[in-house]
């Protein structure tokens, strides 16, 4: 199915967002991610399904000052 | 503190926010009355520690145990040319002053850390954190969900800035990322740049989100905002607490104060 991944179309075969973190080699620690602007904690990745056109955001803990 | 006990060099310096809706002389004698902790006086703190100064704040606490460096220059805007080598807390202090007479200033040459965390940030009514790396910033975070103390959060990237608040009740920094990420794929300004201009961005939101907290509006809790200069989006991004989050949840399985052993961005005399 075709989902935006930090504004770019892609195409994915993940059904859920669990999937898609591993598709995306996403690491452990020090990543949020968001669907339509909401977050979704870890915790609930396997049980979020991923729908057409959905816009995900991936956002990384930025640490400079 | 009350109108009466301002001076007319007061009435006169603070008249933009006094005839200001929704500010008023309430919001500039809160202001006045207030005391708030800066975490680090460098890209982030420099445009909050004179954002605050200017507006009034009436006590300004600022910690970094750092050294101003050249390379600091490009961005840290409340350090000059002729305070390389010179305590940033040091500079950062004249600079206030010379702003506004009205703030008490109080410095600490130190980094914050486990020992000192709670025994600063209790001081405070509300703490600003512009550090540069992990470490402090679950410090920060874990103490002031401890204390109870509302405090915005903040952290910049090449182009690209972010920012949180929370106050008692809300979602802390860890319902958003429960563990800083590993040390291999920490990004900090000194490996991959900053765009300098970007601190300003993103200290002076967090310093709005301070003055916010005192005289009233919509803060960011809950909530991240981030933006990207290149594209110049700004996107709200919502989160909730997390009853499982090891600080603030239902059942916290973080008790103490523990600073992460990592601090890549912390040598002094760096350039």
């Amino acid at each position: 199915m075709k989902i935006i991944i930090n504004s770019k179309e892609t195409e994915t075969a993940s059904q859920n967002l669990s999937e898609l973190a591993t598709e995306l080699n996403l690491p452990a620690k020090g990543v949020a991610v968001a669907i339509n602007n909401q977050m979704i904690t870890r915790a609930e990745w396997p049980s979020t399904s991923l729908k057409e056109n959905d816009n995900i955001v991936v956002v990384k803990a930025a640490c400079g000052g | 503190m009350t109108y009466e006990s301002l001076n007319n060099t007061q009435k006169k310096r603070y008249n933009r926010h006094i005839i200001l809706d929704g500010f008023g002389l309430d919001g500039q004698l809160k202001l006045l009355n207030a005391k708030v902790l800066i975490v680090g006086a460098g890209g982030l703190g420099s445009p909050m520690a004179m954002y605050l100064a200017a507006a009034g704040v009436g006590t300004i606490g600022i910690v970094d145990g750092d050294v101003v460096s050249l390379s600091n220059l490009q961005r840290q805007i409340i350090h000059a040319t002729k305070d390389v080598n010179q305590p940033k807390v040091a500079s950062a202090t004249c600079r206030m002053q010379d702003i506004n007479p009205d703030v008490k200033v109080i410095p600490y040459e130190t980094f914050l850390t486990e020992q000192n965390a709670l025994e600063i940030i209790q001081e405070y009514d509300y703490v600003l954190d512009g550090t540069d790396n992990f470490s402090p910033k679950y410090l920060i975070n874990d103490a002031c969900v401890m204390l109870k103390k509302p405090f915005s959060m903040g952290g910049i990237s090449r182009y690209t800035g972010q920012l949180m608040t929370h106050i008692p009740g809300s979602a802390c920094y860890r319902c958003l990322f429960p563990e800083p990420p590993a040390l291999g794929n920490v990004e900090t300004c000194a490996v991959t740049g900053v765009l300098g201009s970007i601190a300003g961005i993103c200290g002076t939101l967090l310093s709005t989100e301070c003055i916010k907290y005192f005289i009233g509006g919509d803060l960011l809790t809950n909530t991240l905002l981030t933006f990207d200069a290149i594209t110049m989006n700004f996107c709200r991004f919502n989160f909730k607490q997390n009853n499982s989050c090891a600080m603030c949840g239902v059942h916290p399985t973080i008790t103490e104060l523990k600073e992460y052993a990592f601090k890549p961005c912390t040598k002094k005399n760096k350039n």
